[in-house]
């Protein structure tokens, strides 16, 4: 019942979303047709044709109950760019994102499970301050510059790796698409692993100083069942809410990665969209953006009633 | 663990060597649409793939390329009709077919300017088809373009080439998907795969009519990366072989690459500020425009910002152009002279502040160009600096390059530092005629001049060259009496290609530097 209720009240939040996002889209400077003023060949009477042919003579409002018509309806109407549906230049950009989602979440969190923990058991030690520092690091590092950085260092100098694509040419084999994955993944991962462990650490922190853990203690517990068992279950409950949410971020967050690595993912897409101004592939995305943040949260705000008793309760 | 994995695997990217094999591409950008007639600039995935009647060569003439002639009056190919129309023959390269077998004839030719010319299809832009009245076909090897008017760019009207009418023929051109995204065509090479945001791999066409001997080269990968420093770390590390105008500020990256050459020739476009007498009043005034010209040093920017790689020019027409002439009036670096000017003009700092002021009024505008383009913000902000030295006032305006459009079409800017890219053929009629402001033209100076105005106009409509060459001169002579404008430099082209590759020529126009593709081969080892 609450689900239902929760995903009610997130429809009137998508209009709203998607009414500001028109708006925004069509009052910056530009449009689809801006790129063509460049070419000399391109006349007046051609612009006033295109506009016509892509619907763009038409009031904003107009233009707006259009869209949105098409969007409820599964038709998302075709790219200002290359004429082909948006649907099909969304779905054949998301296998790439989510490819590099999940290997970014898995490298993030093996990097910042076992640190955060270990800094919270021997807290103010060297480590601890060194995982601080280096936390630090992690979260202040431009992404761009880190990832051109790794570029020169594994692709340019010691040619390991490639510095850019996702696969060699054709389709590529398992160990191929890898060798091209390693590099963005640690890049979008270093920013999440360094904001986790942090997180992590923190919790811990505030879960050891509890009095039923000085229970456990008292009771003969081992010390390490009493860190893995009692301790980093609880711990780990909040770190779930901020893993799930940064994993909808990610989503239209790897703008940046993307371009780097030239990855074919949703991110490139959105830059691409961006430049040209092309409306119908914007709003596709920044909708699926909002849903996918909005779902994720409704995930986060469930998965505590499975995770923990007394949410259920 | 996965870069373990990767750092124990042999494979290392340095394994494909450029070769008869294969050649990468490293490319700034993902074509659109391959359909020649859609896009906004003429593509080099398309050149490679699909053929016009002519191309333009290294040297910016136009040679035939499915013709057997381009069509002049000396050749009978042009006639002048007494109506004021004309008529222009295309003889057809026998034995040519489209890469499924078809021959290529007349009818293509006149299939495209019908389909042009049609309401059910939106192409890029109709200029110049909109001028045909019609296209006879007297045999399959023969097409006779009839025009309402004489039109002088009528020799690089079919330059992007045909539709094959036996595949469009009857079909929404504009969501032909199949063909907007594999044309068929009659070049030396097809799509073999595009994969969407990563690379288009062409492969060599059997059978291409130059001859069992060519192409020489397999095949061709275009990788997409639309990231500067990517691209170059990309040319660098041997992933890619070859890109295609590299900017100026790589250069000293690039030039000691061992198996890269970086190919230097001037382009077809050229850097200026326009100066937007609409919105700023004391552009009106000629001696206030020399002024500038003058206080600005302009071979210390080309030698210092770009390192000397781009030559400083006078004018809109290019030194490649058969229409060029550097016997107009210059406007060398001389402070005291733009002072002087200024002076007569009435501007004098009154009040000490260092910024010259004429009726109470500041000689202040705002100077727009595109962010994140480091060469355009370098040299904004050394002519800020020297404009400065003699008493003119500039704040400098950044905007994103999609935006940036829109302003100057609107006219909403003071000055803008930027470039045009100026067709093959040397009209300019667009860029300084009275009547061409936007949305009419690119005339957003918002100069007007009569006698520069008949000069460009009956340029237009003179069809024979040395004629036109004449009323070209005397308008790039009264254009620079004018100075309607800042000429910068040439826009000169560097093009990364690797060392061993053979004739590689290079291309100042929007034809590409691959529109000789089909002779490229790589030199044994």
């Amino acid at each position: 019942m609450s689900i239902l209720r929760r995903v009610a009240q997130a429809i009137p939040l998508l209009l709203i979303i998607s009414i500001l996002v028109f708006a925004l889209l069509h009052a910056a400077p530009g449009g689809p047709l801006a790129i063509y003023l460049e070419n000399p060949n391109v006349r007046p009477e051609d612009i006033e044709r295109l506009k016509r042919s892509l619907g763009l003579d038409r009031s904003l409002p107009v233009q707006y109950m259009a869209w949105l018509r098409g969007f409820v309806t599964g038709d998302w109407g075709y790219s200002f760019a290359d004429g082909r549906p948006v649907l099909t230049r969304m779905a054949e950009r998301v296998p790439a994102t989510l490819e590099l989602i999940a290997a970014s979440l898995i490298i993030a969190g093996v990097a910042a499970v076992p640190t955060g923990v270990l800094a919270a058991v021997r807290r103010r030690s060297m480590f601890d301050r060194a995982v601080t520092t280096l936390s630090l690091a992690g979260i202040s590092l431009p992404i761009f510059w880190f990832g051109l950085l790794l570029q020169l260092l594994f692709a340019v100098s010691l040619g390991w790796l490639p510095s850019a694509g996702r696969t060699s040419m054709l389709g590529g084999d398992l160990a191929d698409r890898l060798r091209h994955l390693v590099l963005p993944a640690i890049v979008l991962a270093t920013v999440h692993a360094a904001v986790w462990a942090r997180y992590l650490r923190s919790s811990m922190v505030t879960v050891l100083a509890q009095r039923f853990i000085l229970a456990a203690h008292g009771k003969g517990v081992p010390p390490r069942a009493v860190f893995f068992r009692h301790a980093l279950r609880n711990a780990l409950l909040p770190f779930v809410t901020i893993v799930l949410l940064d994993a909808a971020i990610m989503v239209s967050g790897a703008v940046v990665t993307e371009s780097v690595f030239a990855w074919p993912g949703l991110g490139g897409l959105f830059t691409e969209a961006l430049a040209r101004r092309d409306y119908t592939v914007l709003m596709a995305f920044l909708m699926v953006s909002s849903v996918t943040v909005i779902v994720l949260n409704l995930v986060a705000d469930l998965s505590y009633r499975f995770l923990d008793p007394r949410v259920r309760a | 663990m996965l870069l373990a994995l990767a750092a124990c695997s042999k494979e290392s990217n340095r394994n494909d060597e450029p070769s008869n094999e294969l050649l990468i591409v490293a490319y700034d950008r993902e074509p659109d649409t391959l359909n020649r007639f859609s896009t906004h600039i003429l593509e080099d995935v398309q050149t490679c793939v699909v053929e016009g009647l002519v191309t333009t060569d290294e040297n910016m003439k136009v040679v035939p390329l499915l013709a057997t002639e381009v069509p002049t009056q000396d050749n009978g190919g042009v006639v002048m009709r007494s109506d004021g129309g004309m008529d222009v023959t295309w003889k057809l390269r026998p034995g040519v077919k489209w890469h499924d077998g078809v021959p290529f004839t007349s009818a293509d030719v006149k299939f495209t300017v019908e389909a042009i010319n049609s309401p059910d299809y939106n192409p890029e832009s109709t200029d110049g088809f909109d001028r045909i009245v019609s296209v006879d076909t007297p045999d399959s090897l023969t097409a006779v373009v009839h025009y309402r008017e004489n039109y002088a760019p009528y020799d690089i009207q079919f330059i992007r080439g045909t539709f094959p009418k036996h595949i469009l023929e009857g079909k929404d051109i504009d969501r032909a998907i199949e063909y907007n995204r594999n044309p068929l065509g009659t070049g030396p090479y097809k799509v073999t795969e595009w994969k969407t945001g990563e690379y288009i791999l062409l492969d060599r066409v059997p059978g291409y009519w130059r001859g069992p001997d060519y192409p020489k080269i397999r095949r061709i990968l275009f990788k997409f990366i639309p990231n500067t420093t990517t691209r170059m770390n990309q040319l660098k590390s041997g992933e890619a072989h070859l890109a295609a105008l590299v900017p100026w500020d790589k250069y000293r990256e690039l030039k000691d690459v061992p198996a890269l050459t970086i190919h230097r020739m001037m382009g077809n476009s050229y850097e200026h500020i326009t100066l937007n007498q609409r919105a700023v009043p004391a552009f009106r005034d000629v001696r206030v425009r020399r002024a500038l010209i003058h206080a600005i040093d302009r071979e210390l920017l080309v030698k210092t910002i770009l390192d000397g790689l781009a030559p400083v020019i006078d004018g809109p027409i290019q030194p490649l152009s058969w229409a060029f002439t550097d016997s107009v009036m210059k406007y060398p670096y001389d402070t005291a002279k733009a002072r002087a000017l200024l002076a007569e003009a009435g501007w004098r700092d009154g009040n000490g502040d260092g910024t010259l002021e004429k009726d109470g009024t500041p000689l202040a505008f705002t100077l727009m160009t595109q962010a994140g383009f480091a060469i355009r913000e370098s040299i904004a902000q050394a002519v800020q600096r020297q404009l400065h030295d003699v008493g003119v006032d500039v704040k400098i305006k950044l905007v994103d390059g999609t935006a940036i459009s829109s302003l100057w079409f609107d006219g909403k800017f003071d000055a803008m530092l930027h470039w045009w890219h100026m067709p093959s053929d040397p009209e300019i009629t667009l860029f300084f005629a009275s009547d061409r402001t936007p949305p009419a033209g690119r005339n957003i100076n918002f100069i007007a001049d009569d006698s520069l105005d008949k000069l460009m106009y009956a340029s237009d409509k003179t069809v024979t060259r040395a004629p036109r060459r004449a009323l070209l001169v005397a308008a790039q002579q009264r254009l620079a009496e004018l100075a309607p404008e800042i000429p910068l430099y040439n826009v000169t082209r560097l093009d990364a290609v690797p060392r061993r590759l053979r004739n590689f020529k290079g291309n100042p126009t929007n034809a590409g530097i691959f529109w000789n593709v089909w002779e490229w081969e790589f030199a044994p080892q």
